[in-house]
Parts: structure tokens; sequence; C-alpha cells
């Protein structure tokens, strides 16, 4: 709901400039209530999704670097851990401490549900190797840092770019706006006679439509929202995961249980040939 | 010409009834327009406007399939070098080719998985280059198929070894390329979006001219 306040500011603002374009009260209406509409319903998801993953990509860079090299300095898990909870705060500091009560390779995997990235479920692999082979750390996770470097600076490369590119797309909407408003200033008596035609209305309102679709279409070019056939795919992806995970469990859990039988038996045998 | 274009559709993975389907609702909503146009203005200049969009509308539409085919390459590219950059860490950490496909199989989407999954098995079966190449096809980029050759090379070749070294190379090349084109597409399609706003004045002196050539021809006959 962060983004609710200017999303009313711009649509109360595209509302008036439409009424101030055409001096029809309902054209100034129908705009500004498009206009919140379509941002609450459509802009704010997307844009509440890639502030959400650029903040969880900006974290997982810090956390795999203070990890890493806390690790090569102290060799322990726990305290490589702690060095990369400083700094941390809201979601991730409330994801840290709720994974406080696990041990220390539970904890490092643990972060993997906060993250979603692949390169930390890398870097978890890095890790698995590392404790089962031993090394030096920074040796095993020498690529994947140099990864993790790479993406981190086109992350934000791209959020410059975006900024200063919404700034100039801003500015120019506000002039071509300006050229709108002025033209019903600068003609004064001769804009009575067109105000009312209908291709001067509708002008207007395709004018207030192109700027509609321009803001949504820089969001999204910005915000790269998955697609949601792939996000279909990607959920069933998972659960055929799940349901092979369990199908395992249920696996491993029959074999215990033959296991056990096994025992069972050898040792009523056992038992009958002492007896 | 129908037979090529639906079997193009057919490999971009979209359904031939559905985009013809669509193509004549899209024809029918210009035919529409124009109608109630004619309706509303009587015979005017103006009705070629709904019967230019729906055509463009429609050629457009189906001709989707080529940026369909050209998008799911690109993706596919992608991914490939978002893999073996995994694939180049666990080699560095002394995984061996089989294990580390192994290993990337894991973060690979499902159409991928397969691809590597056959390559695992080709590689068990066949100890030649066959698996490889077959695996690089799937690919238009020819520089694919040289890192795959690499691969290939480093099958024997063990940790450190010359064809680690060019396997980093070839890759390394690659791999910038392909994150340099991405960004630079993105940075294109932002530029693309800067000339929205100058359409948007475009609109409103278009508006203007016409209403006003509109008032002016209402007020010859007025003399």
């Amino acid at each position: 709901m962060k983004f609710l306040i200017p999303f009313f500011i711009i649509s109360v603002i595209a509302g008036l400039l439409a009424y101030f374009s055409s001096e029809q009260l309902l054209l100034g209406l129908a705009i500004g209530i498009f206009y919140f509409g379509g941002s609450f319903f459509l802009l704010r998801p997307v844009l509440e999704n890639y502030f959400d993953r650029s903040k969880r990509q900006h974290e997982c860079y810090r956390f795999v670097h203070a990890y890493v090299i806390s690790l090569s300095a102290n060799a322990s898990l726990e305290k490589a851990f702690f060095a990369s909870q400083e700094g941390a705060e809201g979601k991730l500091l409330n994801t840290m401490e709720s994974a406080s009560t696990m041990d220390p390779l539970e904890k490092a995997k643990f972060m993997a549900g906060y993250f979603q990235s692949d390169l930390y479920d890398m870097f978890l692999s890095v890790l698995d190797l590392y404790l089962n082979q031993g090394g030096d750390i920074l040796k095993l996770s020498g690529n994947l840092l140099e990864e993790l470097n790479r993406v981190e600076s086109i992350q934000r490369e791209k959020e410059k770019t975006a900024a200063r590119n919404m700034v100039q797309n801003i500015l120019l909407w506000l002039l071509s706006t300006a050229i709108l408003v002025f033209l019903r200033f600068g003609l004064g008596a001769f804009f009575d006679s067109v105000r009312n035609t209908p291709i001067y209305l509708g002008s207007v309102g395709l004018f207030f439509l192109l700027m509609a679709f321009s803001l949504l279409a820089f969001a999204y070019t910005v915000a790269e929202p998955k697609r949601a056939s792939s996000k279909k795919k990607e959920k069933k992806k998972k659960r055929k995961k799940k349901k092979e995970k369990e199908s395992d469990q249920d696996v491993a859990l029959l074999e215990e249980a033959d296991r056990e039988f096994e025992t069972e038996e050898n040792h009523d045998s056992a038992m009958e040939e002492i007896g | 010409m129908i037979q090529r274009w639906k079997k193009s559709v057919e490999a971009a993975g979209l359904n031939v009834s559905r985009e013809i389907a669509f193509a004549i609702v899209l024809g029918t909503m210009s035919v529409l327009v124009t109608v109630l146009l004619y309706l509303f203005l009587g015979p005017s200049f103006y009705l070629i406007l709904p019967v230019m969009a729906g055509m463009m509308a429609v050629y457009f539409y189906l001709g989707r399939f080529r940026r369909v085919l050209d998008r799911k390459d690109r993706e596919m590219t992608l991914e490939f070098v978002r893999l073996f950059t995994f694939f180049g860490v666990y080699v560095q950490d002394g995984f061996n080719v089989y294990s580390a496909l192994k290993e990337i199989t894991g973060f690979a989407s499902e159409e991928m998985k397969g691809r590597l999954e056959k390559l695992s098995s080709g590689i068990e079966e066949d100890k030649s280059v066959e698996p490889f190449i077959e695996f690089a096809n799937a690919f238009k980029d020819i520089s694919i198929k040289q890192v795959m050759l690499s691969i290939y090379q480093m099958v024997d070749d063990g940790q450190g070894g010359v064809y680690v070294r060019q396997f980093e190379r070839l890759f390394g090349q690659l791999s910038e390329q392909k994150h340099r084109m991405k960004v630079e597409k993105w940075h294109e399609r932002l530029k693309t979006l800067s000339s929205l706003p100058l359409m948007g004045s475009g609109i409103a002196i278009i508006a203007l001219s016409l209403s006003l050539t509109s008032i002016m021809e209402g007020s010859l006959y007025v003399v």
C-alpha cells in the first residue's frame, strides 16, 4: 500500500490536466478514475514486485560476500552467518532471526527461501563442497563471486539508467501536456468553438490514454516481470519436485521399516538359537 | 506458402486455429468500427483509418510467430549462458564434465533439463563428439557449438588443463557478448518509449488542426 498516495496524486493531476485542456468535467473525472484504477491494479503489483526483487538481489550479494569473507577468516559457519547479519534490516533481519534456532548449515540453506536466486543456490552447492572436501572457500567460490559482482554491477547500472530515463520521460510528457494546456489558454475565444468538437475531445482522451500506456510500458520495461506462462511452468515444476520429494520420503520410510523388520527378525532368530 | 506459415507457427509453439480465429476477430472489429463511423459521419475520408488499422493489426498479429521464435531462441541462449556459468564454477572446483553437467541440471528449465539429460546419457553411451554437437544444434549461435566442442575436449583433460582454459576463454567471450546484447536491447526499448511523448504532442497538434479545419469548413458553408 506504499504507492497509494503517489498514485492518487498522479491521478488527480492527470484529471485536472484533462479538465484544463477540455473544460469537460466528466472527461477530467473519467481520466482521473482511469489513472487511479490502472495504477492501482496494473502498476502497483509490478512496481512492488520489482522493488522487492531488486532489494533481495542486493541483499543476496552483500550476504554471500560477507559470509564467504568471514568463513575464510574464521572457518566457522556460525560466525559467518552472524557476520552476514550485520547491516541487515526489515524482512531480511526477520528471516535471519527466525532461523536462529537452526544449526549453522541449515541457517544458510533456510535463506534460500528468502533470496530465491539461482546464484544463492549455487553458493549453497559451493558451501556443501567446502564442507565435504575442505579447501580454501575463497578459491572455491572465486568464479561465483565474480558472477555475483557482474550481476550486481549490471543491476546498479540499470537502476541508474531507469531513474534517468524516468526523469526524461516525465519532463517530455509535461512539455507535451503544456502544449495541450497552452492551446486552451492561447487560442482564447477560438477555443470555445473547438472544445466541444468530438475530434478535439477524442484527441484529448487519446492523449491521456497514450500517456497512461507510456507510463505502464516504462514500468514493465524496467521491472521485467516474469511472464504468466513462465510462472505457471515454474509452479508446475515446483509441484512436480514436491511430489517426487514426497514419494522419495515414502520410499525412504518403507525402506527403513523393512530394515527394522529385518533387524527384529534377526534378533528373534538369534534369541531362538540362544534359547 | 500457407503450409510453410502453419509449420512456422507450430514451431513457435502457437496454435494455428487460435491465431487464425484471433486474426478474424481483429478484422471483424475493424469492419464494425468502419460501419459505426459510416453511420455516425456518413461517407468520409476517416472511414479508411479503421480499415488500414485493421489490416495492419492482422498482418502484425499473423507475423508474430517470428518474434516468438526469436524470443525463444534468445531466452534459450541466455539460459545456456547462465547454466554454463555454473558449469564453469563446478569445473573450477574439481568436478569432471559429466558430474558438472549433472549438477547444473538442477538449475535448468524443463526444456533445457531434457536436453541436458539427453546430453548426459549420450556421453555415457557414446564417447564421441556427437552428443555435444546434437546439444549445440538446438541453438542458432555458432559460438555455442565452439563452446560445446571445447567441453568435449575437456572430458579427458581434467582440472586446470589446456582445454579447460580454452573453454573459459571461449565461454567468457560468449557470456560477455550475450550479457552486453541483453543490456543494449533493454536500453533500446527504453529509448523507443521516449518517442511516445512526442507522439502525444503530435496528437495534440493534429487534433487542433482537424478541429480548426472542420470549424472553418462549417463557417465557409454559412458564408
